[in-house]
């Protein structure tokens, strides 16, 4: 592995009885996106807060570019982009007397015009915060994050509540910045960006780390089967298709729609095809799906992640 | 320094554009003060207005009507008995006087001229004293006629060099009653919603010292303070000549004080809030008995004895009376030290208290 940037060894925190984060253990190198996932209450926000110094872990190690984080290690704040989840302004200042406020209180800090264009502000430059909309907001809160040029960008859910294309247009964002070559450890709960922004994720699940790696890999690791779909024009019994060559699993949808989990993608198609050609399987389409990370999260926790 | 100062301006940014926060802490002070100042009267004097039926061509009426008007305190109003009583009973007179005809004649044969004074019972004093000044001038009226000089004289021996008015009593009050606001609304509303929407805690996560966002956020109110507290005196100075007998010094001292004890007592009720409802509930439980307890706006004197232990526990009293002292002369309630030093007592307390337990989240 590269360089690290962060090490987590261990970390334990509880609130009264509630322990949020159970002795989980990660790292994120120099460069990479590294992505926390995981449900509402899973632990995520908790991690990061330890990381960013905002809270004090009960135990465990944490090292953040060779610091140790804590409510006053100013000089380690300094060198970190925070963004932190749902988090309000000074409503009244312009976005650029607020990002001029920030980055009076850091040593060092990014050209503001510049800084307004990279998050596609430039607008609103003298609009006042609390009439921003949500996607902007949500922009100026990453802008506030880079104010510092950090070397390592912590975002907190940093698409929540945002519409598909301000979604994308901050993906894309955050894309640039590793580009840039900036570390970024980010927590989601949409498995669909963890896949696309992520090279590796942790996803977590009652404060511990039930699975680690690039997203591709965990799929490969916890699901080497592949997904067929059949849309059928009349009805089918389950049993007709129980002991195709590569079939592992066949589960009924809502729509009626027949899954089969194969492990022998090849020979499940072939046996498939003479079905069709023999006129016994009244086929009407037939969908190929990779299993994805949602796939993997319901296969370890038994539930989906957005309940 | 550069974190200071830029906190300090982004805090005077955000307080100046929030209307309704210049409103309660700038505007409504002096609204307060010119509408007080109105109702009460620049001058503290009582005018009667008096209705007139006076005969035509008698001298007798001509000679007493002169001599009413010349009466200051009077204003007079000339009609038949109709017009004049139908005004009374409106409210529009204090009384109507109502000299007969014939005046000269009756006089002149030695007998008596009844004079009718019709006036509005109900009005209590205001009744009494234009019933006791009208028999008065009466009773000058008819020395000047026989001529016959005064045994006794009042020779009237004010003891205070200047009258003191309500407005006088009341204009310090209005200043510490905008400290108060200022410490209750202006900081422990500020900061409890501040917290409660994270605004404290994405400053936290800058590399600034807690100390130096406090540091920032106290000069900044108590630099709002000492603005209102000069606006509030130079409109009630010029507008109702309130007179400022202290030194500027000694006024802006005391002011400095009030406002970082009622600073550090807003810094105290936030810490001891959880939610920003909780807190408004605190910050009203502890505003009312303070606006209308601590003597601020009329003499702590008239107040029944069993609210003696509240009043003199509430730091605004202290205020109040330390404001009165330097900037108007009243009677102290307190010896000005006493008074600085309970308030410096609160500061010191709340102050400590609040490092306590102050929560940033």
């Amino acid at each position: 592995m590269m360089e690290e940037v962060v090490s987590v060894e261990g970390l334990v925190k509880r609130y009264g009885d509630v322990t949020a984060v159970n002795g989980i253990s990660f790292r994120v190198a120099r460069g990479e996106v590294f992505g926390l996932l995981g449900p509402n209450g899973a632990g995520k926000t908790t991690t990061v807060e330890c990381i960013e110094g905002l809270r004090v872990p009960d135990a465990g190690r944490i090292e953040v570019l060779g610091e140790t984080p804590s409510p006053t290690n100013y000089r380690l704040k300094a060198k970190l982009g925070i963004q932190l989840q749902e988090t309000a302004y000074l409503g009244l200042l312009t976005v650029e007397e607020l990002l001029f406020t920030f980055a009076q209180l850091y040593p060092r800090h990014r050209d503001i015009q510049e800084l307004v264009e990279l998050v596609a502000l430039t607008e609103k430059r003298k609009s006042c915060v609390k009439n921003l909309s949500g996607g902007q907001r949500q922009r100026l809160a990453v802008a506030l994050a880079l104010v510092n040029d950090p070397e390592l960008l912590i975002l907190d859910e940093p698409t929540a509540g945002l519409d598909p294309q301000a979604r994308r247009a901050l993906w894309d964002l955050i894309l640039s910045l590793k580009a840039e070559g900036k570390t970024v450890l980010l927590t989601t709960h949409y498995m669909e960006e963890a896949e696309y922004l992520c090279d590796r994720v942790a996803i977590m699940d009652h404060g511990r780390i039930i699975a680690l790696g690039p997203p591709a890999e965990l799929v490969r690791e916890h699901l080497r089967e592949t997904a067929l779909e059949l849309e059928l024009q009349a009805d089918l019994e389950e049993g007709a298709l129980e002991g195709l060559p590569g079939v592992r699993r066949i589960v009924r949808e809502e729509s009626g729609n027949l899954v089969l989990y194969s492990d022998d993608t090849v020979s499940t198609f072939r046996a498939l095809a003479e079905l069709v050609a023999a006129g016994r399987l009244p086929l009407r389409d037939l969908i190929w799906r990779r299993p994805s990370l949602e796939d993997v999260y319901l296969l370890l926790t038994g539930r989906r992640i957005r309940e | 320094m550069r974190a200071y100062l830029t906190l300090f301006s982004a805090m005077t940014k955000q307080f100046v554009r929030d209307r309704m926060a210049l409103f309660w802490m700038l505007a409504f002070p002096v609204l307060f003060v010119l509408l007080f100042g109105f109702v009460f009267g620049g001058e503290n004097e009582v005018r009667f207005r008096l209705g007139v039926v006076a005969p035509e061509g008698d001298p007798v009426a001509a000679g007493l009507l002169s001599g009413l008007e010349q009466i200051p305190a009077m204003e007079i109003f000339r009609g038949t008995r109709e017009e004049e009583l139908a005004a009374l009973e409106d409210g529009d007179r204090d009384g109507v006087l109502i000299l007969p005809e014939g005046m000269v004649s009756s006089l002149s044969r030695g007998e008596q001229a009844e004079v009718e004074l019709y006036y509005d019972a109900a009005k209590g004093n205001t009744a009494q004293i234009l019933v006791s000044v009208v028999d008065r001038f009466l009773v000058e009226a008819e020395r000047a006629r026989t001529g016959r000089p005064r045994a006794f004289v009042l020779v009237k021996k004010p003891i205070q060099a200047q009258e003191f008015r309500a407005i006088d009593y009341m204009l310090p009050g209005v200043v510490a009653m905008a400290l108060l606001q200022l410490g209750l609304f202006g900081v422990a509303g500020t900061l409890l919603q501040m917290r409660e929407r994270k605004i404290l805690r994405r400053f936290w996560a800058a590399p600034v010292p807690r100390s130096i966002f406090i540091g920032a956020q106290v000069s900044q109110r108590v630099t709002i303070a000492l603005l209102q507290a000069g606006i509030i005196t130079l409109v009630g100075h010029f507008v109702f000549g309130v007179p400022i007998l202290g030194s500027k010094a000694a006024v802006a001292g005391v002011v400095l004080l009030g406002a970082l004890t009622f600073v550090s007592l807003g810094y105290l009720i936030a810490s001891l809030a959880r939610t920003v409802e909780s807190g408004n509930a605190l910050l009203q439980v502890v505003n009312f008995p303070m606006m209308f307890l601590s003597g601020i706006f009329w003499p702590v004197e008239w107040m029944p004895g069993v609210l003696k232990p509240v009043i003199y526990a509430l730091p605004l009293t202290y205020l109040g009376d330390a404001l009165r002292q330097t900037m108007v002369g009243a009677a102290p309630l307190f010896p000005l030290r006493v008074d600085l030093a309970v308030l410096s007592a609160w500061l010191v307390l709340c102050g400590l208290l609040s490092v306590k337990f102050f929560k940033w989240e």
